[in-house]
């Protein structure tokens, strides 16, 4: 699905990423983890396409993403409502939704459990009213390949539990690859699900049990 | 007697360009206004006084020189804005632009034309051909509003998503900058240099104290564009006072209803 071959990122002379190679199969739920400013968030928008990389190169088998940046526009007091938000994630959009279209958007916030928002105005809901509605937009195309880029760090806890399983049923049912950048792993390990560590370089990949033993080996200390 | 002065030609020119800027206007507003580009219509009207001045000077028909020069302007201010602040492009080039008009019309020989009719427009000495190129310019700008309409909003409050969903953002962004210029250039001559800029930006301004989509927003801009375009006009012509003036002041009056009312209602609301 994806493949990344010896990727670097520089702004300027400031390395943002070196030397990144990996690999990511079709169905794979991928966490990255890495300090403050490793690059985390750099890496991924060279894998949505919003930076080139500086050398290297990048393969996505599919044109079919979703996404859910970290830093969402919330600055700009734009009069939208959650409806004009979340159509424009559909892949194909006309000037007036249709009525199947509607329904769809409906569906969504009923499962993001906002259902009462639908005619509401983007400007006066919460910070974490504001990311589910942007995590809908990711979702409602139906990618093969969906990137959380810290999904849940305006959400609140009892709600952050529901969208892991809804996540996981989204792997199982529909084999979606994700890829999910996070900062805190704990609540979000799944059976067979891979971790990156990012810090400038990929420093692990592999499966849940290996990195616990690559933790115990004190990663921090080998810069 | 509103109807008397309907058959006067100047009157129904005056109207028909007049609804055209004022659609024109309205539809270029919240793409801009709610992207923080207002200011690129009024830079940009800086930058066709200098077309016109040099239009008057080379031929009988300023506006065939004024407008590819406001839009090559505009592509220029498009370009820099990738470079730098927005802000710091539009400034760049609207002083750069108008100072090489103010030494044109200083130094160009047989240049007679009154400078204050370029910076206040009349509306009522429009030709039938710049009434054309008016309908012309809101035919364009209503096209190209219709046809992108769902990608231009995504553009304006998402930018990155915009482009992580395959838009062509550049490209739809120089059109837009384009389409301006031409609004520009064509209702300076009417409107004047220093006042086309409200028509851009007290739309959406107004409209958005009280709407709550993108769509009405645009909607109620369109009307309220339409209907103080045609109320200016009115008013103008008896008392034989700047029609570009007149609106922009009945527009400052509606903003200051507009939030004094909003005020009241939030205040009755809490």
């Amino acid at each position: 699905m994806i493949d990344y071959q010896s990727v670097s990122v520089n702004f300027g002379h400031f390395l943002a990423l070196k030397d990144i190679s990996f690999h990511v199969d079709s169905g794979t739920f991928l966490h990255v983890i890495g300090p403050n400013g490793s690059g985390k968030s750099t890496l991924m928008k060279t894998l949505v396409g919003l930076l080139k990389p500086t050398f290297g190169s990048i393969t996505i088998h599919t044109d079919k993403m979703g996404y859910l940046p970290q830093k969402l526009e919330t600055k700009k007091q734009i009069p939208m409502t959650v409806k004009e938000v979340i159509y424009s994630g559909f892949e194909k959009q006309r000037l007036s939704i249709s009525e199947s279209e509607d329904a769809l958007i409906k569906m969504w916030l009923e499962r993001m459990e906002i259902p009462e928002l639908y005619h509401q105005s983007m400007i006066h809901l919460s910070g974490g009213q504001q990311q589910r509605v942007y995590l809908i937009r990711a979702l409602i195309s139906n990618p093969e390949l969906l990137i959380l880029d810290e999904p849940t760090s305006a959400l609140d806890p009892s709600f952050r539990e529901k969208f892991h399983l809804l996540l996981e049923t989204l792997q199982n049912e529909h084999h979606m690859t994700i890829i999910h950048v996070t900062h805190d792993l704990t609540d979000v390990v799944k059976k067979n699900c891979q971790i990156m560590y990012v810090d400038q370089t990929v420093k692990f990949f592999g499966c849940y049990e290996d990195f616990h033993q690559f933790e115990h080996e004190g990663h921090q200390h080998d810069l | 007697m509103i109807f008397d002065i309907l058959q006067y030609d100047f009157i129904q020119r005056a109207l028909i360009i007049g609804v055209a800027l004022a659609i024109s206007a309205a539809l270029l507003s919240p793409f801009l206004v709610l992207n923080h580009q207002a200011m690129i219509a009024d830079g940009l009207a800086h930058v066709s006084f200098t077309g016109l001045a040099l239009g008057i000077l080379l031929m009988n028909e300023p506006l065939i020189i004024s407008v590819p020069f406001v839009m090559i302007a505009s592509l220029l201010i498009k370009y820099l804005s990738s470079k730098m602040n927005g802000d710091a492009a539009i400034g760049l080039v609207s002083a750069f632009a108008f100072a090489i008009g103010l030494i044109i019309i200083k130094k160009g020989a047989g240049f007679n034309y009154s400078i204050e009719s370029l910076i206040s427009g009349n509306i009522f000495t429009s030709t039938t051909s710049l009434m054309i190129l008016g309908v012309l310019t809101t035919v364009f700008i209503l096209a190209f509003i219709l046809i992108f309409y769902r990608k231009l909003f995504l553009m304006t409050y998402d930018f990155d998503y915009a482009k992580f969903k395959g838009i062509h953002v550049q490209l739809l962004g120089y059109v837009l900058s384009a389409l301006t210029a031409f609004f520009i250039a064509i209702g300076v001559r009417t409107i004047g240099v220093l006042l086309i800029s409200a028509f851009v930006i007290f739309p959406s301004v107004i409209s958005s104290q009280f709407t709550k989509s993108f769509m009405m927003t645009l909607m109620t801009g369109l009307i309220t564009s339409i209907a103080v375009t045609i109320a200016g006009i009115f008013i103008a012509h008896p008392l034989e006072i700047p029609v570009g003036s007149t609106i922009v002041v009945l527009y400052t009056f509606l903003l200051v209803i507009m939030i004094i009312v909003k005020r009241f209602l939030r205040g009755e609301s809490t």
